[in-house]
């Protein structure tokens, strides 16, 4: 379920920002993909709430700018990954 | 009026120039990708003053029309209130001019400056002052942004975005439980120099060192606009709402500043409001700063979007950083 729940994440961030899954590492941030600007980081905030049902707070929409601070906000909402 | 009723908004009018500015033209000289202004901000053009059209012209252009439309008469105007960065001169305030223009013999004029959100604070502070000191009977608030002489056509960071125009609304006094509800408003400074103009200020005057710097133009960091929209634009909704126990649910109708029609259409989906409440037009007309939120309100008026008894929020954001948002119950 937890491997599960990493893949979604990487699919859903690979989906937003058009590149390859294997590109969404654990350092990815918009210092290493291009794509990750401000008006995909806006549609990746919508994906991830409605992908994992979760509702960020206003101050977590402008943290979530890392792969890693992502997962550190999704588990402040119940759902775990693999560590 | 007694103490206990209400002021509203009893009549709309706004004024955009007929000169455009392509998206394509712009992206040429700001070395942008074709198509990439309208893919990152939804605007497809931007208006622009010609040399004889003024801050003072336009206001006066959508002031009558907004006292046509409630039939009020300009000496029955007791407040002027322009909101405004680029008035005619420094000083003396736009509102004076206006005043003058329009034949408001009767009102108290200024001119009232938080950038993007100052139509919505130049609303508050006017319905205030009327329920505080009902002998002024009806005001003039009047949004107005001529922008276009301090951008630099060449930065990609505010040359894509921003237009000439102007609105404005009449205030008058409505039945208690009717017109602005509450209102809200708040600062976030440490973020003061992410939007500026700091030529013509008392610590850059207009001199040519400062010229030959550049500070007569717009500086821009568009990343950290974003960012201050997504976090506090919310809250600043949800801020007014609370002070009427209400939520975003029970809102009609939203009127942004309408800055980027992708920001729009994330605050309306983080609020998971339907995008029919609420109205988008700087694709066709661009950023107009403090005429924005004015010129909006207009526009939907006229469409017909707000109807009696609607709960209407109206909200912006502004360098500074400032927050606003006022609940309005129509009329």
């Amino acid at each position: 379920m937890m491997q599960h729940q990493e893949q979604k994440l990487k699919e859903v961030l690979a989906r937003i920002f058009n590149v390859q899954p294997e590109m969404i590492t654990d350092d990815a941030s918009p210092d290493t993909i291009e794509n990750w600007d401000s008006l995909r980081h806006m549609n990746l905030v919508l994906a991830l709430e409605e992908e994992f049902g979760v509702e960020f707070t206003d101050d977590q929409v402008v943290e979530i700018l890392s792969y890693k601070l992502i997962k550190i906000v999704f588990k402040e909402h119940g759902v775990e990954f693999v560590q | 009026m007694t103490d206990t009723a209400g002021v509203g908004i009893l009549g709309t009018g706004r004024y955009i120039p007929e000169k455009t500015l392509s998206n394509e033209l712009i992206e040429k000289q700001c070395g942008l990708e074709p198509g990439s202004i309208l893919a990152k901000t939804g605007i497809k053009r931007r208006h622009i003053a010609e040399d004889h059209e003024t801050a003072s012209s336009m206001s006066v252009e959508c002031g009558r029309q907004a006292l046509k439309a409630a039939n009020i008469e300009p000496e029955q105007i007791g407040l002027i209130i322009c909101c405004t960065f680029t008035g005619d001169y420094v000083y003396p305030a736009l509102a004076c001019k206006v005043q003058e223009l329009i034949g408001a013999k009767n009102a108290g004029s200024f001119d009232l400056m938080a950038n993007c959100t100052s139509f919505q604070v130049g609303l508050t502070v006017a319905s205030d002052r009327m329920k505080c000191d009902p002998t002024i009977g009806y005001a003039l608030v009047i949004g107005v942004a001529l922008q276009s002489r301090y951008i630099d056509w060449s930065d990609p960071e505010s040359a894509i975005y921003f237009s000439d125009g102007a609105g404005a609304a009449v205030l008058g006094p409505v039945p208690a439980g009717y017109g602005v509800l509450a209102s809200d408003l708040f600062t976030n400074s440490r973020v003061f120099e992410a939007v500026r103009l700091r030529g013509g200020g008392s610590s850059h005057p207009m001199r040519p060192e400062n010229i030959s710097a550049g500070l007569q133009y717009y500086e821009m960091n568009g990343m950290e606009v974003w960012k201050q929209v997504m976090q506090f634009q919310p809250k600043a909704i949800k801020r007014v709402l609370a002070k009427i126990d209400k939520t975003t649910d029970d809102v009609d109708f939203f009127i942004f500043h309408q800055a980027n029609q992708n920001l729009i259409h994330f605050l309306m989906g983080r609020m998971k409001q339907p995008l029919e409440k609420t109205l988008i037009n700087v694709d066709e007309i661009g950023n107009t700063a403090d005429a924005s939120l004015a010129v909006a309100l207009h526009d939907a008026v006229v469409a017909q979007k707000i109807k009696r008894d609607d709960l209407v929020v109206i909200t912006g954001v502004g360098a500074g950083f400032t927050f606003g948002a006022a609940a309005i119950r129509w009329y």
